[in-house]
């Protein structure tokens, strides 16, 4: 039988329903899931009727930032309706960054509004009773196909294995610098000088944060066919609790030394490396890719 | 002594050598002959320790820069400020160029004019990166602690470096009144003047 | 009074409907429960930083909030009068990817919104869904082979794009219009090319497609000239399919948007309501694809308009019309792009060494004009205040009701409202931010 979904939102931009509107193969969806309700997806009864009723999802999936009231969703705070069927569900699914850490939205009344398990990088979210059934899909937006991919491992039965953080480990034990066009840059240290040029690696100077994000966008790619580094825009971090960070496009150094490093990358090696990759010029890094003269 | 040590220690007696000998005579007016008379063997066995004089400058410089790296390291492993770190450095500095002097000449006299001989294998920062990796992560944790101010890392390290590569110089050639180490302090109060935040 | 929660439209709004002793509606408030603070929360923020912030006031047409704060940092620079280069290419590849925005957001306002009120039970519900997504992840997927991904991407700032396309992509963004384009005809039973050029209404009624089968639903309900309305149109910035311009009924106009200005949010007891009503010059504008139509001069839309005004089924055609010319135009544009030009040219100074700066930036977005306002003070930002098209369309003053409003008077019932409502193309999150 159908797995049974609803889909409820807080404090939202509905980013994450369009988002997952793209995934690949949606007459897949509509077969392999019954939506009690969905913001843009014919579904079963209507917010209304949901409100006032009790239907017996198998996922709940969340998607905004929650705020203990204000934001009335029927008949009802979506706060409430939210943590009534969180009871019922069998799992708990947040979808995008605000349903997980609180996400930009937070930042109005950052002691008010916050996320199911999170409020930024602190604990402290609406939701913590429920945290054995949580599963937290951070993204702005979530990724469609990371999101259909949890789906159906419930729907297999299987939850996926997940990290200290309730994020499945299939999906963001990569960083988002994994599987970036623009990693044999990153290797020499050829840095992009400026946006809008395929060569050139967008973490020394334009603010990718790539190297320290964690999420599969360069293995499972965007609509199919692309990422935001591959296209030549800098990883802004949107799967990290600490998102949005200050002035995303560009770097914060210190003495010119990039003040986060990659992942897990002690200092002394990253210097060491570097070093050792700036002495030597490859020409072919230096050249545009299709021509002959400096980029 | 095994065959492997003994052929280390042996080494060590041919760098020591070559270093003093480029310190004092230069790169090029120094001769494999030199250097194997020097260190009492000839000339075909020093072949088989090193293959050019080239290889030899590049190991000295490796050398000198694990030494000073691994000083430096240890004054950024401290718990000391940074004012205070920069006063070690200074001291550091000035006691090895008077304690060994040729280690300093080899580096201003060899290292800095002589480039090319550093052109295979040596390029770029390679064969100082120990020293530099310390400097950098001096500079970065001076700034991240509040006490440096952010700037560009060749400025700083310029007028840091600089600095003391210039008082060795005017050392070296007696021009300096007093002894360098009684320098110490007010150039090292002097830097952290500069590159305070 | 009979209260109505109106869902599937980028979240919810609630219809307080008064009737007269007919029974035909008299009076409709349009409220809009939800606020999130964006304007406040950028303030202070890196003026960049706006770039990554205001797409997310929006799921469904943030591309164009990114390119209205591209365009409000820009004129920072005009005011400054620091001059910025930008290559035809950027324009171009903005253009592109914000018209392939408003493409999926037509259909999807086609097959997931309007069909369902229109028909009720009478469609293939299924069916409906995938031409919307065939349609739409095309379209996003032309996004994302600029821009990164779709949605949410911030490609595009002052002095360019950040993408570096080649040939390769080129083609691949032609392929994904060539499929939304193919999806249409198949669906709406006539080429993007014959809609783009299509004159005569009367051949629309004969088409056998979606498109045809809600036209002669809507005159079974009577509702072909429901939904009229000040007749009053505004396109506040030039666009792929047009220039800037106002109509009063047909009579064409230059604007200044230095005239558009906000209002207090309608007060209804017991509700709470944040929309806030917006005029040029003192007066309520419809904004969207029928006003762009009509400053146009789009022929097909102007006789509708000689027979129906501004009545749900001008509106409905206009936008499905805008659809195909879009992406006729935008097939044409991007081959026509010349590759090796620049993405990017950067700016001479970063907005931090300019001091305080004013900027405003307008670009039609796919509900209508939709204006970006900052003040930045060292390159930070100081105030931001953002237009969008759907407080045009939706928000009423406490003292006057606003064009939706007035265009629910005299409908027979709720369901005409519900209809006429939809056929605005419901924002929730943009109208209140």
């Amino acid at each position: 039988m159908a797995l049974k979904l609803l889909w409820l939102q807080g404090l939202s931009c509905n980013g994450n329903a369009h988002s997952f509107f793209n995934v690949p193969d949606m007459a897949g969806v509509l077969r392999e899931f019954a939506f009690i309700y969905h913001p843009l997806l014919p579904c079963e009864a209507t917010l209304e009727e949901v409100s006032g009723g009790d239907f017996s999802p198998d996922v709940l999936i969340v998607e905004g930032a929650l705020r203990r009231d204000g934001v009335p969703r029927g008949d009802e705070e979506a706060l409430t309706l939210i943590t009534r069927y969180a009871k019922r569900a069998k799992w708990v699914v947040c979808a995008g960054q605000c349903a997980v850490f609180g996400g930009i939205f937070r930042l109005n009344e950052p002691d008010k509004i916050a996320g199911a398990l999170y409020a930024g990088k602190e604990r402290g979210g609406f939701l913590d009773a429920f945290e054995k059934k949580i599963i937290n899909l951070p993204g702005c937006p979530v990724h469609p196909e990371w999101l259909l991919f949890t789906l159906r491992m419930l729907a297999l039965g299987t939850a996926p294995r997940l990290d200290d953080l309730r994020r499945p480990v299939e999906l963001y034990g990569y960083t988002v610098h994994e599987g970036c066009l623009r990693n044999e840059y990153f290797e020499w240290k050829v840095d992009a000088r400026d946006f809008g040029a395929k060569e050139g690696c967008l973490f020394y100077e334009q603010g990718c944060r790539g190297p320290y994000t964690r999420g599969s966008c360069n293995k499972i790619l965007w609509n199919g066919v692309n990422s935001k580094t591959r296209a030549g825009m800098p990883c802004i971090g949107c799967t990290e609790p600490d998102f949005p960070a200050e002035r995303l496009f560009e770097t914060e150094t210190l003495m010119s030394i990039p003040a986060r490093l990659p992942l897990e990358v002690p200092k002394r090696a990253y210097l060491t490396l570097t070093g050792m990759a700036k002495a030597f010029r490859i020409p072919r890094l230096t050249r545009r890719k299709f021509g002959e003269e400096e980029p | 002594m095994k065959k492997e040590s003994r052929k280390e220690a042996r080494r060590g007696q041919i760098i020591e050598t070559a270093l003093a000998l480029f310190a004092q005579k230069g790169f090029y007016a120094t001769t494999i002959p030199d250097i194997a008379e020097k260190t009492g063997m000839s000339v075909g066995n020093l072949y088989n320790y090193f293959p050019s004089k080239e290889a030899m400058a590049q190991e000295i410089i490796r050398y000198v820069s694990t030494m000073l790296g691994e000083t430096i390291h240890e004054i950024n492993e401290s718990a000391l400020t940074t004012k205070e770190k920069i006063r070690r450095i200074v001291r550091f500095y000035f006691g090895l160029c008077e304690e060994r002097p040729e280690l300093i000449e080899f580096f201003l006299r060899v290292y800095l004019a002589n480039r090319e001989v550093f052109h295979d294998g040596c390029e770029g920062m390679i064969c100082v990166a120990p020293f530099m990796t310390e400097i950098m992560v001096f500079f970065e944790e001076g700034v991240r602690a509040g006490d440096l101010r952010n700037q560009d890392f060749f400025s700083a390290f310029g007028l840091f470096m600089g600095y003391l590569g210039g008082m060795a110089f005017l050392n070296g050639e007696r021009i300096l009144p007093k002894n360098l180490e009684d320098y110490a302090d007010e150039i090292a109060d002097n830097i952290y003047g500069a590159l305070k935040a | 009074m009979i209260q109505r929660l109106i869902e599937h439209v980028e979240g919810e709004a609630l219809l307080r409907l008064k009737k007269d002793v007919d029974g035909r509606i008299k009076r409709a408030d349009i409220l809009f429960p939800h606020i999130r603070g964006m304007e406040k929360i950028l303030q202070r923020r890196d003026a960049l930083d706006a770039l990554a912030f205001t797409p997310r006031v929006c799921g469904i047409c943030g591309h164009a909030h990114l390119m209205a704060t591209v365009a409000a940092l820009e004129s920072c620079y005009k005011q400054a009068g620091v001059l910025l280069e930008i290559s035809a290419k950027a324009r171009a590849l903005r253009r592109f990817t914000l018209a392939m925005e408003m493409v999926q957001n037509h259909l999807k306002w086609f097959y997931l919104t309007l069909l369902p009120v229109v028909m009720g039970p009478a469609y293939n519900r299924d069916a409906s869904v995938l031409s919307a997504h065939t349609a739409a992840s095309a379209c996003g997927r032309a996004v994302a082979v600029m821009g990164g991904q779709w949605p949410h991407t911030s490609y595009a700032l002052p002095g360019g794009v950040m993408c570096d396309p080649s040939h390769v992509e080129r083609l691949q963004a032609l392929a994904a219009v060539e499929e939304a384009g193919a999806l249409f005809q198949k669906r709406m039973g006539l080429s993007v090319d014959a809609m783009a050029e299509l004159e005569d209404p009367a051949l629309l009624w004969r088409t056998e497609g979606d498109l045809a089968l809600l036209l002669r639903r809507l005159e079974a309900l009577d509702l072909l000239e429901a939904g009229q309305s000040f007749d009053r149109f505004l396109v506040l910035a030039d666009h792929t399919a047009g220039p800037a311009g106002k109509s009063l009924k047909t009579r064409l106009a230059a604007v200044e948007t230095a005239y558009v200005e906000e209002d207090e949010p309608l007060q209804s007891a017991g509700y709470a309501n944040f929309a806030k009503p917006v005029r040029y010059r003192g007066r309520f504008y419809e904004v969207g694809p029928l006003a762009r139509a009509m400053v146009a001069k789009d022929p097909l839309v102007r006789r509708l308009h000689r027979r129906y005004r501004d009545a749900v089924s001008t509106r409905i055609i206009a936008r499905v019309k805008e659809a195909a010319v879009l992406l006729c135009r935008s097939a044409q544009m991007l081959r026509k792009i010349d590759l090796g030009e620049p993405s990017y040219i950067k700016p001479r100074h970063a907005l931090r060494e300019l001091g305080s700066l004013k900027g405003e930036g307008a670009v039609e977005a796919a509900r209508g004009s939709l204006l970006h306002r900052v003040h930045l003070r060292n390159g930070r930002i100081a105030r931001y205040c953002i237009i969008t098209p759907t407080q045009w369309n939706l928000a009423s003053a406490t003292d006057e009701p606003g064009v939706a409003a007035t265009a629910m008077v005299g409908l027979k019932d709720e369901k005409a409202a519900e209809t006429v409502f939809k056929a605005f193309d419901v924002c929730s999150v943009c109208t209140t931010q």
